[in-house]
């Protein structure tokens, strides 16, 4: 049961990390973007190809990892995004786009790193918790704290330096902020690939403890999605929350109920919690009004 | 069509120039052949009835509409293909008639946020904070909370902008676009919903950025402002400008008095 649980809170931490991707990409340059779940996929992938195949030293596939994911988000917005964001696309295009653009990332992995579900080496070898009697894989442990430092770190840019207060006054209102000299289109291409940074380093993270493969892209980017709707889309605490939510959910209905109804219940506490609470668990105030 | 470099008589070149402006929306004529100057270090008013194209004329100025024909131009910059984005950059702020704070920022963030692109010393920087951009901070920080003093807001300094009153949420945007150190501020309807005592607090700031050589555009229709604080004043009626002089001889002259008032009392009739 613990074992269950702690699983439950790890991948519920990456979940934590793609929502705060969405919620990011969301609240800066309004828009929804799918790819969340693939870089997550995709930074799991790489590092194993950059481990593996290229003869990296870990610690440098790690980091190349997160820093290719971060150039495919950069890319996505140049490519993808902004040319649709400067015709002031309705958002569902973009968003039909990133869905496309995320199916192209998995046809590619799968062309670069095969439909084998791949694995690689804990952070910490040998390392073992014993909590109440089970015995728990200490990479669970790396993807914990590795999620709450990401996450702290970003919170602190956002609130203490120029660049998080320009992207929370580009949040506020684009137009207002343009007036005043700041370039939306700057902070947007900035949000997009440190997001991607986020997902891809999430990927690095779960790869020792769980096997990644091209096929978990979608999943991961649902629930994804849920925990950020869950936690108010937009708040870096909800989305935390909504995550571990999700997570734990999805260990226990997968283990004591079927694994099979797993995202039947996670949608399902979705639709209850917005029945009760519209606006998710902790509801955001950077914008309103306009 | 009007050739570049008619400047009227009385201005001064580094001003803002309107020569035979015209705009149409579909066949609606909104301002038709106007011209009028804007001298920097002067308190400027352009009023008019609703209707009267005000609104069309600072959306022309700031590059928001584009004129079907006549010349714009502050200074040496032609505005007529400029962006809003490089008209403010070439010194053109302004205000909007409602207020767009940055909701979720405190009032000095407000301030900070139009300052950073002066100084800015790229992301990585940011990332990694270097002294040199901590002191930078502080500085800003500094100059911030003396702009908010300036315009009586200094003890909202840490107050979330979504939660200013509005009179207080009016002066922090004019203190906003004050960050830009502009050449010439545009006012639309500054003393709309203000009470009397902060109408005339917004006088005595406005007397004051106009000391420093800054030209003030204020966009208004209410008449006993514009005449308080004015000291040059446009007036437009339906899409044309019927005079544009010292505020004294406006004041005085008859032909503006009837055909403004004469405008208000058809629009009154006719319940407009």
């Amino acid at each position: 049961m613990i074992t269950i649980l702690v699983i439950g809170i790890a991948v519920g931490c990456v979940f934590s990390l793609i929502a705060v991707g969405f919620s990011i990409e969301y609240r800066t340059i309004g828009v929804v973007n799918f790819a969340q779940g693939s870089y997550v996929v995709f930074g799991a992938l790489c590092c194993w190809w950059l481990l593996e195949k290229a003869g990296l030293p870990y610690p440098l596939a790690i980091a190349g990892s997160a820093l290719i994911t971060a150039g495919i988000g950069f890319l996505l917005w140049n490519v993808v995004v902004l040319p649709l964001w400067r015709r002031k696309c309705p958002p569902y295009v973009v968003l039909l786009c990133s869905i496309v653009f995320s199916g192209i990332m998995g046809d590619i992995s799968l062309f670069l790193f095969g439909s084998s579900p791949e694995t690689v080496p804990s952070w910490v070898p040998g390392l073992t918790l014993h909590i109440a009697g089970s015995d728990i894989d200490g990479q669970y442990a790396v993807v914990i704290v590795g999620t709450l430092i990401l996450i702290a770190a970003f919170g602190s840019m956002l609130r203490f330096t120029t660049f998080g207060r320009s992207m929370r006054a580009v949040a506020a209102s684009r137009e207002t902020s343009e007036l005043l000299g700041i370039s939306a289109e700057r902070i947007g291409a900035i949000a997009m690939t440190i997001t991607a940074f986020i997902g891809g380093l999430g990927g690095t993270m779960i790869a020792p403890a769980q096997y990644a493969s091209v096929d978990q892209g979608l999943t991961f980017g649902v629930f994804g999605i849920i925990a950020a709707v869950m936690g108010g889309f937009g708040s870096l605490n909800g989305a935390l929350l909504g995550g571990l939510v999700i997570g734990v959910t999805q260990a226990l209905v997968g283990r004591y109920v079927a694994a099979n109804l797993v995202t039947v219940f996670a949608f399902g506490m979705l639709l209850v919690l917005l029945t009760f609470r519209p606006y998710g668990l902790l509801s955001f105030k950077w914008e309103e009004g306009e | 069509m009007t050739s570049a470099g008619t400047v009227e008589p009385g201005s001064t070149p580094e001003g803002l120039v309107l020569t035979q402006v015209s705009k149409a929306f579909g066949g609606v004529t909104a301002v038709k052949d106007a011209s009028f100057s804007v001298m920097l270090g002067q308190i400027h008013g352009l009023i008019g009835p609703n209707g009267a194209g005000k609104s069309t004329v600072i959306g022309l100025v700031t590059g928001f509409l584009r004129p079907d024909s006549g010349d714009i131009r502050f200074g040496a910059h032609d505005l007529n293909r400029m962006t809003p984005e490089a008209i403010a950059q070439v010194g053109i702020a302004r205000t909007f008639q409602k207020a767009t704070p940055l909701v979720g920022l405190t009032a000095l963030e407000n301030i900070l946020v139009g300052m950073h692109t002066r100084y800015h010393g790229g992301v990585l920087a940011a990332l990694v904070r270097t002294s040199a951009l901590r002191r930078e901070e502080r500085g800003m920080a500094e100059r911030a909370q003396m702009i908010l003093e300036r315009f009586g807001l200094a003890d909202d300094a840490n107050t979330d902008a979504g939660d200013l009153p509005f009179g207080k949420l009016r002066f922090l945007e004019i203190a906003r676009s004050m960050v830009l150190e502009p050449q010439l501020l545009l006012l639309d309807e500054p003393a709309a919903g203000l009470n009397r005592v902060e109408a005339a607090r917004l006088s005595a700031l406005i007397q004051g950025i106009r000391s420093t050589g800054t030209g003030v555009l204020i966009v208004d229709h209410d008449v006993p402002f514009v005449f308080g604080v004015c000291e040059q004043v446009t007036v437009m009626n339906l899409g044309q400008i019927l005079a544009s002089d010292h505020a004294a001889k406006i004041y005085e002259n008859p032909a503006v008095r009837e055909a403004y008032l004469g405008t208000q009392r058809a629009q009154t009739e006719a319940g407009a």
